[in-house]
């Protein structure tokens, strides 16, 4: 049937009202009245404290980082979590997990907060692009590029984390971490902390150091593979990072026995469980192709 | 007062403008004027048993509202004027007494072929109203009239486009943000098959008031919790029509962008969220002969469109989210009403009529309704009998089964209501019905006399626990009727409390399209809902009274 002038017309009437509706939904609008994030200044900033040499060169059993790239939308990161707890479980003590909540698949579900933080975005970006992982979950291991892939791969599909933490805990760090200094006021909920990092084996390399808030124990609403659970316990959320993403220059070519204190203060906040929240700090590299992480300690906020 | 000053002028103008034209008319096309009046008064007795304890049982003992409007259609051109006043009015808000009057709503249509065009305030709505719908309840103190211009191209009986943009009223005033809306309606069929498809689009605009405020408010949040508040809010929605020969089939989906909206927890605590917001609903009915069906799913998932976040409760509403509950008219049986949760709720209503003969039907109706979590919002089970035993006397009876939430409903904490209520009601004509002569003076005409019968008994153990109504209604039709009715806490919810009645007396009288009322109640505190639209009201006792008319 020939469609009628009459009917041609309410077809362009019905495309012409999508169309404005996607370009006025699509305009973007200015808004600098809210602040999303806390200024930048002394607080949430590692500051390089002091450095001495000492001959205390202890060398500490190797830590293993996993961070987890994961997100409330997507149903196949609950096993990713339960993953890294069975690692965790496997090698107590021996490891540190951040959970990265990004990209899309992370978006806040109506009624239930965004997990997602600027800091976790930048980290998503510095090492998969502006668009961060091709899908979810994913992780990576002590940031290090791993040649069980074919072909080698920072990150790597949860399946085989365990092979690659394995892998890592054999090895000797060339440095090591302790905290040194922690006090949390309860009622302003401000964490000072000191803690110090000494190399073990001198190095040409340069070092860098970062530290992130996790929290862990808390209810949400999660995607599952054929369901969602609204009280679903999520576990090791980045909830920010002290340092600048990529890491705080402390040491270019260390000696053996250097050591470098780092402090930062930081104010938790209210939505946070203070009683469920650590601190993650790691002494790592920084170059083109070679993020690894040397060692990394956690310790409670409380 | 320059504003109205001005608005009466432009009127005035517009209305020479016209009279020129007239005269360029024929000398006969005077035109036509209308209108209507209507004022109630209210006086209050302060009752402590039943709670009465708001302003005006304490200072200023009456109040007064009046609405006066003017329509005049000459040429294609139509004027409206209505003035409207309140005087320590309950009525818009019942905590509060409210005064104040003036021009309550003007404006001026003119038709040109098939165009229309609209200026001052104006009522109208997109489809079912799910998307945008400006209407006005005066008995509910609400008005959402939009302020602005409206253009309606109508090229043929079977395409409709139409466009607006303005503020909505705010009694007297406007609210700061700005609204616009475009909506398309096409007739068409295959076959047999009608449909009518239609599309709506609406932006509503924040005003910069409005944004500082969110934006102190979000700044104080978590930084979690903080958000870019968007200035403008964009809606849009689809729907359509179905109708084949006894069956009808309604369908429509809007979806809005993400805003900020005050979303209220289990608590009754507030929070400011960025949140998108959909609704989806049809409804299919169906009647063959005696046997009707109606059957409608709603689901709703923070579909809050208000002019601003911050207009509370019925205020600044754009839309209209149809309820999924059979509307009762009876005293009982409606106590506990329900309006659409504009925050989230699924929900389905069934309702059935069957007619065994011209004497005899049923109707059967079923409506469930829960939050997106599952917790139950509302259920009901209702069954109803009606029957003609003979030319005077008709009556009907039925049951009525509820589940209510309360703390949502009511806004404040309470257990989950539970109810059944048994109704009976019966109406007879004395003597037999007269026959007029043509030509018969109105003054002449014998008055038809008839009494009717309401019984009813609500048994629950929430709330204020057990209630029994009595009705009695003599009518001395069309002049006269007589009303007096008593609902009596026949078990109160705690043994401690006192039985209360709260009955009521009502006497109207009609003379020609005139008619006056005045009546002593006292009523329970509750939701009152008109159309589905609720609101919460304290208790009341006193005198009301009003006088309406139309010429």
């Amino acid at each position: 049937m020939v469609p009628t002038f009459k009917a041609l017309i309410m077809k362009k009437i019905f495309y012409l009202l999508t169309l404005l509706s996607f370009w006025l939904v699509s305009c973007q609008e200015v808004n600098d009245l809210i602040q999303l994030y806390p200024p930048p200044g002394v607080n949430d900033q590692l500051v390089l404290d002091s450095t001495y040499t000492t001959n205390n060169t202890s060398i500490q059993q190797k830590r293993v980082l996993i961070e987890d790239y994961t997100g409330d939308m997507c149903d196949n990161c609950p096993n990713a979590q339960t993953q890294s707890i069975n690692i965790e479980n496997a090698n107590p003590g021996l490891i540190s997990v951040i959970g990265i909540h990004c990209t899309s698949l992370a978006a806040p579900w109506p009624g239930y907060p965004d997990y997602r933080t600027a800091n976790g975005t930048q980290l998503m970006s510095y090492f998969f692009g502006i668009g961060g992982p091709s899908s979810l979950p994913t992780g990576d291991i002590d940031r290090k590029i791993q040649t069980i892939t074919s072909p080698p791969s920072f990150s790597v599909p949860y399946s085989i984390w365990p092979f690659c933490v394995d892998s890592e805990l054999i090895l000797t760090p060339k440095a090591g971490i302790a905290f040194s200094y922690k006090n949390y006021d309860s009622s302003s909920r401000t964490l000072n902390m000191t803690f110090t990092t000494s190399f073990n084996k001198a190095s040409t390399d340069t070092f860098y150091v970062s530290a992130a808030v996790i929290e862990s124990g808390f209810k949400g609403k999660q995607e599952l593979p054929t369901s969602y659970n609204n009280n679903f316990v999520f576990e090791h959320v980045l909830r920010k990072l002290m340092s600048p993403y990529n890491g705080l220059k402390i040491a270019s070519s260390p000696a053996l026995g250097a050591t470098y204190n780092v402090k930062f203060q930081t104010v938790l906040d209210p939505s946070w469980n203070a009683d469920s929240c650590k601190v993650v700090a790691f002494v790592h590299h920084r170059s083109p192709g070679n993020n690894t992480v040397e060692q990394v300690q956690e310790t409670t906020v409380k | 007062m320059s504003i109205r000053l001005l608005t009466l002028i432009t009127l005035l103008g517009c209305v020479s403008v016209a009279k020129a034209q007239m005269q360029a008319q024929p000398q006969d096309d005077k035109g036509h004027l209308s209108g209507d009046v209507e004022v109630d008064a209210t006086w209050f007795d302060r009752d402590t048993l039943i709670g009465t304890s708001t302003t005006q049982y304490l200072h200023e003992k009456s109040s007064t509202e009046g609405w006066f409007t003017l329509n005049y259609l000459i040429s294609g051109w139509s004027f409206t004027a209505r003035y409207d006043m309140y005087n320590n009015s309950a009525l818009l808000d019942p905590t509060i007494a409210y005064t104040g009057q003036g021009l309550g709503f003007y404006q001026i249509d003119k038709k040109i072929d098939k165009w229309e065009f609209t200026a001052g305030d104006f009522y109208d709505q997109f489809g079912s109203g799910i998307l945008f719908r400006a209407w006005q309840n005066r008995y509910l103190g609400l008005d959402y009239a939009v302020q602005g211009v409206r253009v309606q191209y109508t090229p043929d009986d079977s395409l409709m486009i139409k466009g607006f943009a303005g503020q909505q009223k705010d009694r007297f005033t406007v609210w700061p943000q700005v609204m616009k809306g475009l909506n398309a309606e096409k007739i068409w069929g295959i076959g047999n098959v009608g449909m009518l498809t239609g599309a709506g689009f609406l932006n509503r605009t924040l005003d910069q008031a409005t944004m500082n405020q969110l934006a102190n408010e979000i700044n104080s949040l978590p930084y979690s919790q903080r958000f870019i508040p968007m200035y403008n809010m964009y809606a849009g929605t689809a729907y359509n029509t179905l109708n084949y020969k006894g069956f009808s089939w309604y369908t429509e989906y809007a979806q809005k962008s993400r805003e900020a909206v005050f979303i209220t927890d289990d608590n009754n605590n507030q929070q400011l969220e960025n949140l998108p917001g959909h609704v989806f609903y049809t409804g299919a009915s169906y009647s063959f002969y005696g046997f009707g069906l109606n059957v409608q799913y709603k689901s709703i998932s923070t579909f809050i469109m208000k002019t601003t976040p911050y207009a509370t409760i019925l205020d600044g509403i754009m839309d209209y989210l149809p309820p999924l509950s059979k509307q009762e008219t009876t005293r009982l049986p409606s106590l506990y009403s329900v309006s659409a949760q504009s925050q989230g709720e699924n929900g389905i209503q069934a309702e059935v009529t069957y007619a065994i003969d011209k004497r005899n039907n049923f109707d059967f109706n079923v409506s469930y309704i829960k939050q997106p979590d599952n917790t139950i919002l509302y259920r009901e089970y209702y069954a109803e009998y009606n029957k003609i035993v003979s030319k005077n006397v008709k009556m009907e009876m039925g049951v009525q089964s509820l589940i209510y939430n309360y703390a949502v409903y009511e806004g404040h904490p309470g257990d989950v209501v539970h109810t059944i209520t048994p109704f009976f009601e019966m109406s007879i004509r004395l003597g037999q019905p007269h026959k007029i002569a043509e030509g018969t003076a109105e003054n002449k005409v014998p008055l038809q006399k008839s009494i009717r019968f309401e019984l009813q008994y609500l048994s629950t153990k929430q709330d204020s626990g057990s209630f029994a109504y009595a009705l009695v209604e003599y009518n001395l039709a069309p002049k006269w009727s007589f009303a007096v009715s008593d609902m009596y806490n026949i078990i109160p919810q705690h043994a401690a409390d006192q039985k209360l009645n709260y009955y009521s007396t009502f006497i109207s009288y009609t003379e020609k399209q005139t008619r006056f009322t005045i009546g002593y109640a006292k009523q329970v505190a509750g939701v009152i809902c008109t159309g589905g639209v609720c609101r919460v009201e304290p208790a009341f006792s006193g005198i009301r009274a009003s006088i309406g008319t139309n010429f």
